[in-house]
């Protein structure tokens, strides 16, 4: 008797444990693809490709924002992730705002791409390319 | 805006077909596969339309759609030469369509050059090629992509 008690107390104890780790820990995450058909050409030097930088902050969340970079090869896939803050509540998603520059590390030579903005909903995920900045025409 | 892009593919089907020289020539193959974008892969679908017969090889339109992302994909417009032995090999060359979410518009840094081998197995066939991008400012591509995939002949 003693030992279901102890182990039906132990089962709700995990359970509350993995709900309240669950609850801590909501993302979105933008999935971005390097289509850019000019970095194409370029890649190998280690100092080009597309520069990309995110800015998430979720909506409806006071405060801050996050910003990430990252140097992006020709057909590389990166996920930027957003995490809500600690202070919980009820968010309706992140906003990523996107920017990005064509980086020829050969010629010295850059191209703004420039950008645009992305909202995925709380524990959700979307897939963009570079193609979908709003200064792309420089890719091609 | 993918259906502006399939509108504009089934533009450029009819007026291949419509220019068609020898009617009972114009084989339609249809064809799914993948292309290697860098490391990753991305499905991309295929119409190949046999337009003139030339004797030694058939002279086709060959166009290929690259679902890189929902909001950008690729269209390949290529004008191949297919010799018709085993392992049909094909050599094609095409200008690249950008298809996004933002416009449609010509890349003109580079164009596309392909060569490539098919197998029939009756109406079925599969295919494979490597395709170079070939840029009048860069020259070639530092690798190339590939693409593999099944095909229906009608």
């Amino acid at each position: 008797m003693r030992r279901a008690v102890a182990g039906s107390m132990g089962l709700l104890l995990l359970v509350a444990l993995l709900l309240g780790m669950s609850g801590c820990t909501s993302t979105a995450t933008l999935t971005i693809t390097n289509d850019c058909v000019a970095s194409k050409f370029f890649s190998k030097a280690s100092a080009s490709g597309v520069q990309v930088t995110v800015t998430s902050s979720w909506q409806e969340a006071s405060g801050g924002s996050n910003t990430e970079s990252a140097l992006m090869k020709f057909g590389q896939k990166r996920s930027f992730i957003a995490v809500a803050p600690s202070e919980g509540g009820i968010f309706g998603g992140a906003t990523f705002r996107v920017t990005a520059v064509l980086v020829d590390a050969g010629s010295g030579e850059n191209k703004d791409l420039g950008g645009g903005n992305w909202t995925v909903k709380e524990d959700g995920s979307q897939a963009v390319a570079i193609s979908e900045l709003s200064g792309a025409q420089n890719c091609r | 805006m993918a259906f502006r892009a399939f509108v504009f593919a089934l533009v450029m089907l009819s007026l291949t077909l419509a220019f068609t020289d020898d009617k009972a020539l114009a084989r339609i193959q249809v064809g799914v596969g993948m292309g290697s974008l860098g490391e990753d892969f991305v499905p991309l679908g295929r119409v190949v339309v046999d337009v003139l017969d030339v004797g030694i090889g058939v002279l086709a339109i060959d166009a290929e759609y690259w679902f890189i992302a929902a909001g950008s994909q690729w269209l390949f417009t290529f004008v191949t030469f297919k010799f018709p032995v085993l392992f049909e090999p094909v050599l094609g060359v095409a200008p690249i369509i950008s298809v996004s979410s933002q416009d449609i518009g010509l890349v003109t840094v580079a164009f596309a050059v392909k060569g490539g081998i098919g197998l029939s197995l009756g109406p079925w066939g599969l295919f494979g090629e490597t395709i170079f991008f070939v840029s009048p400012t860069y020259g070639f591509s530092d690798e190339p992509s590939f693409a593999f995939g099944l095909s229906l002949r009608f």
